[in-house]
Order: C-alpha cells, then sequence, then structure tokens
C-alpha cells in the first residue's frame, strides 16, 4: 500500500555541501575533509571508517564545476586490498563495480553487487577530476547504511511536481489522480519481487523556475540544468528518493529522453547537490500511466545502485552474476543495437535492459534486489 | 510450381506498405536514456519515413513514442512529413510541437525558418523556447535575425536568456 502525504514548498537554493541526513536514524555520516586535486587529478588518500553493521556505503565529493569530470581512482578495504580500481589503473583488475565519470559532484556507492560485499574497518578512497592539470578543490563527505537490511523493504518518495499544469497534475491533484497512481503502483509493482515497495509518497509543488525546468535540455557535454533542478531544495523527508516530474527531457537534437537519474548511482540521502535525484519524462501520463510507471521503476533502480544489465550496443553490462548478459553476438540483424527479441530468454525482459517496455519487461533478479534493498535512502 | 514463382515475384515487386515495419520501427525508437539514432532506423529499409510518418499520427501510442517518431521524420525529409509538421507545431500539443519544430530545422535547414518563425510568438513559453533552440541549430544567417527580432520583443525572462546564450554560440 502506498501511503500518501501532502508535503509543503519547494525552494531552489543550494547548501553547497550535502552532508546532512537530518539525523535520519539507521544511516550514520561522516565529514571526510576537504582535498585539493594534484595536476593530474588525483587527490591522494581520503580515509573513511566504515563502521560496524554498515550494510551500504556513499563517498560523495564536489562541488568541482560542470565542465568536469571526476570519477574514482581507487578503493582499498581495511586488508588493504584493492576492492576497486579505475580502468586506467596500472596494474587494472575487474571487480564487481561500476563507476561512472560525473560532472559537478561524484558519489560512489559500494557495494553494487552482493559478490562484492563491505566490511567494517579503515578504508581508503582516492578520486579522480579530470580538470585539465588545473587542481581542484571540494569536500568529500560519507553516509553509512547501519540500520538491518531485510528481505522486504520500503523506498519513500518525494514526488515533486515540474510545471506539469498541461496535464492538470500537481500536488493537490496527485493523490487522487488516477493516472498517476497507476503510475506508482506500476512501478511498485515491479519492484515487487525484489522485496522493495513504495513506502510514504510526498507530493511537492515544484516552485523555482518552472520555464526552465519543466522542459529539461540536455547536450552530451552540458548537463547543468539537470544538475542544477538536482540541487533543490526539497521540502520532504532526506531518506527519500526525489522524483522530479518534468514535461519531458530533451536532448540536444530534441528527441525526448524518457528519464534520468543522478548518478548512477545517485546522491541517496544527500540533499543540495547536482546528483539528489532523479527526472521522470511524464507526458505519457495520459496515454500509458503503465510507461511511466516503468521509467519511474527504471531511473529509481539507477538511483539506488542498479546498472543496465545489457547496454545499447552490447558493450557493458552490470556487475551483477544473476542478470544473464547479452553478447554483441546476439545483434542477428547487423544493426547498431540489441533489441528486445534478440535478448529474449536472456535479460530482453528485465526492467533495467537498456530499452525496457511495458508489456515486455518485468523481472528483475535476486542480486538486483539485494543492492536495492540496501541502498541508503531505503529502509 | 510456376504459380508459385510467379506470386512471390508479384510479391517481390509490390512496394512496401507503412505498417509491415511497424515492430522494427518502434523498437528502434525505444529506450529510456538513450534516444534512436539515424542510423538506427536508416538500416530498416526505404519504407522507413511512411512508417514513422504514421506513427507520429497514431494517436492510440504514448506521446513519447509519437514524439521520438517526429523527431526522426526530420532525418528522412520529404514533402508529406513537411506538411504534417508545419501543421503540428501549430496544432496545439505540447511535447509534439516541440519536436515538430526542430524536425523541421533538422530535416530542412535554413528553409525552415520561415516555417519556426511564427513559433517564437507562440503563447507556449515550452514551445517558443523549442523554437529558439531549432532555430539555433539552424544557426543561418536567417535564423540568427529571427532570432534577433524576438529578442527585441520577448518579455519572458527565460526565453530572453536562450535566446541570448545562443546567439552567442
Amino acid at each position: 500500500m502506498i501511503l500518501l502525504t501532502t508535503m509543503g514548498l519547494l525552494f531552489l537554493g543550494c547548501n553547497g555541501k550535502g552532508d546532512d541526513t537530518g539525523g535520519a536514524s539507521g544511516l550514520q555520516t561522516e565529514s571526510l575533509g576537504t582535498f585539493t586535486t594534484d595536476t593530474g587529478g588525483l587527490t591522494g588518500d581520503i580515509p573513511l571508517t566504515i563502521p560496524d553493521g554498515a550494510s551500504s556505503a556513499l563517498v560523495h565529493c564536489g562541488s568541482y564545476g560542470y565542465d568536469t569530470l571526476g570519477t574514482a581512482w581507487q578503493i582499498k578495504d581495511p586488508a588493504g586490498a584493492d576492492y576497486y580500481v579505475n580502468e586506467f589503473f596500472e596494474p587494472y583488475a575487474a571487480t564487481k563495480m561500476r563507476v561512472g565519470n560525473q560532472d559537478d559532484y561524484l558519489p560512489v556507492l559500494f557495494p553494487v553487487s552482493p559478490d562484492h560485499d563491505i566490511s567494517p574497518g579503515s578504508w581508503t578512497f582516492n578520486a579522480w577530476v579530470a580538470s585539465g592539470g588545473t587542481p581542484k578543490t571540494f569536500d568529500c563527505s560519507a553516509v553509512y547504511r547501519v540500520d538491518a537490511v531485510g528481505s522486504t523493504a520500503k523506498i519513500d518518495v518525494n514526488a515533486i511536481f515540474v510545471g506539469l499544469d498541461s496535464l492538470g497534475l500537481d500536488s493537490s491533484t496527485a493523490p487522487d489522480d488516477a493516472d498517476f497512481q497507476a503510475a506508482l503502483d506500476k512501478a511498485d509493482a515491479l519492484w515487487a519481487s525484489t522485496g522493495l515497495s513504495i513506502g510514504a509518497v510526498n507530493y511537492i509543488d515544484f516552485t523555482g523556475n518552472v520555464d526552465r525546468f519543466s522542459v529539461i535540455d540536455i547536450t552530451d557535454s552540458d548537463s547543468s540544468e539537470l544538475g542544477d533542478l538536482f540541487k533543490a531544495d526539497v521540502a520532504g523527508p532526506q531518506r527519500a528518493i526525489n522524483v522530479f516530474f518534468v514535461q519531458e527531457v530533451s536532448d540536444a537534437g530534441g528527441a525526448t529522453i524518457l528519464g534520468l537519474a543522478a548518478g548512477p548511482p545517485g546522491a541517496a540521502t544527500v540533499s543540495g547537490t547536482s546528483k539528489s535525484g532523479m527526472v521522470v519524462t511524464a507526458s505519457a501520463l495520459r496515454d500509458d500511466p503503465a510507461e511511466v510507471g516503468l521509467i519511474l521503476a527504471h531511473e529509481g533502480a539507477h538511483f539506488m545502485g542498479l546498472f543496465h544489465t545489457t547496454e545499447k550496443a552490447g558493450d557493458a553490462h552490470d556487475p551483477l552474476s544473476d542478470t544473464p548478459e547479452c553478447p554483441v553476438s546476439a545483434n542477428t540483424d547487423g544493426n547498431s543495437y540489441l533489441s528486445r527479441d534478440e535478448c529474449a530468454g536472456l535479460d530482453g525482459d528485465n526492467v533495467m535492459f537498456w530499452a525496457p517496455a511495458v508489456d515486455a519487461s518485468s523481472t528483475m533478479s535476486s542480486d538486483q534486489g539485494w543492492v536495492l534493498r540496501r541502498n541508503p535512502a531505503v529502509r | 510450381m510456376r504459380r508459385a514463382v510467379l506470386a512471390l515475384g508479384l510479391m517481390l515487386s509490390l512496394p512496401a506498405f507503412a505498417g509491415s515495419l511497424r515492430e522494427p520501427v518502434l523498437a528502434a525508437l525505444g529506450g529510456v536514456e538513450d534516444v534512436p539514432t539515424a542510423a538506427d532506423l536508416q538500416g530498416l529499409g526505404d519504407n522507413v519515413p511512411a512508417e514513422l510518418l504514421e506513427i507520429a499520427q497514431d494517436s492510440s501510442l504514448s506521446h513519447t513514442t509519437r514524439a521520438r517518431a517526429v523527431i526522426a521524420l526530420g532525418w528522412f525529409p520529404n514533402e508529406p512529413s513537411r506538411s504534417w509538421l508545419v501543421g503540428t507545431l501549430g496544432g496545439g500539443d505540447g511535447i509534439l510541437a516541440r519536436k515538430a519544430a526542430f524536425a523541421l530545422a533538422t530535416g530542412w535547414g535554413d528553409e525552415a525558418v520561415p516555417l519556426l518563425q511564427p513559433a517564437l510568438a507562440a503563447d507556449d513559453v515550452q514551445l517558443r523556447l523549442a523554437a529558439v533552440r531549432a532555430l539555433g541549430r539552424v544557426d543561418s544567417v536567417r535564423a540568427r535575425a529571427s532570432l534577433d527580432q524576438r529578442l527585441a520583443v520577448e518579455t519572458n525572462a527565460t526565453v530572453q536568456d536562450t535566446i541570448r546564450k545562443t546567439l552567442a554560440r
């Protein structure tokens, strides 16, 4: 059952650093300090202490600007062994972990696979911020999930409506809007097999610059509009996922992107950063609420730590062992992408396939649930 | 046997019709974060533009699917598409009108400038913004002049800012 709550207003604002979890029980935070990269973009060792009983850790660093990409360089566990190294690190050894290249703000969540769990103790983290030889200075913090992880879990949702008058959708109408509730139910149903369900839904109207943010425009080199939206100070609980419902996300050529999650994974429970939310294109709500629900489930899972089981070209997969991988060789028609049909019997029906569809995508795996239920935003 | 060969020959000589490509074109239009590319569609056959136009007009499909088909029409410019896009640009359906602006810019370049100019004065702020960006993609002397003229009378701060940034590129 989805609990309904109506929250107050939301206003734009950036608190610079977002290391406050609002005192949420079950979470611990650690301020790791301020760090300056060398001319090669590396921070040097950043020590962190994962507490006893922690099921996940989110290290987050920034901000360093939209024109700069950052990523994890090396993570060492308490035994001094490499838990993760970047693909450019020498010697490189692949691990069951993926970290993307992130503009402006870097969230790094681990574990993202049950084959690569964490242990309490003193860890070391190194970031790599590609700033073209110019040192960058930024803060780093960590959030640790320390409450118990069960076989079932709930994720609260801050549903933020950004200029959806044309759909008649705002915080006052959404709780009784049949299509919007159907979308939430669809997402809830898609997550059900993982043990995750939607908890409280907080309905919030966006009161910033609606003209700027109701259609999000991004390009390959500039996602600042998206990042600025995610920096919005949400008047809802921090231990929740911030879902911004907009008219659409549009790329440089005008093509509609159905949804995007910060990161992924996003900066769960951390507010005021360019990686503090996810966005859902809501234009299909009246035609096909299930499509909006599918996007919510797909992007929400990205935010909480899942990757595509198979990427469009088939050249990359998630780090999980129990999600089938659709290989490049399955591209029997020789075009530029793997279709669901070509990946049938593998991961073509998985919610996290690169191109899921309402009538064809319904499965999620045990490992996917393991990751979702450990996210700091989940309880 | 001869009849079978004749029938096969007849089938092969008939033009493929829009509709036969529905499933592969819809598959090519899929993806959550990954948007379709011209290359994704170009390999599907000669009748892709007709199929895209049918999908763009098919009200039984979701607006997002139709929107992606509208954008793709710009990759296969022809007269039926142009005519439909011009009508859609002024047709009052927010997302489809925005996509039509981009498709006209992509498919017809500078020729689309006079077609896009009315959208610069639309009541819908998001359509005005889309028209600004579409003209920015055209980036011809006429396109920039249109943006200059609009900037002189535009009252919305976000649209003004977008025009200025577009002209500054």
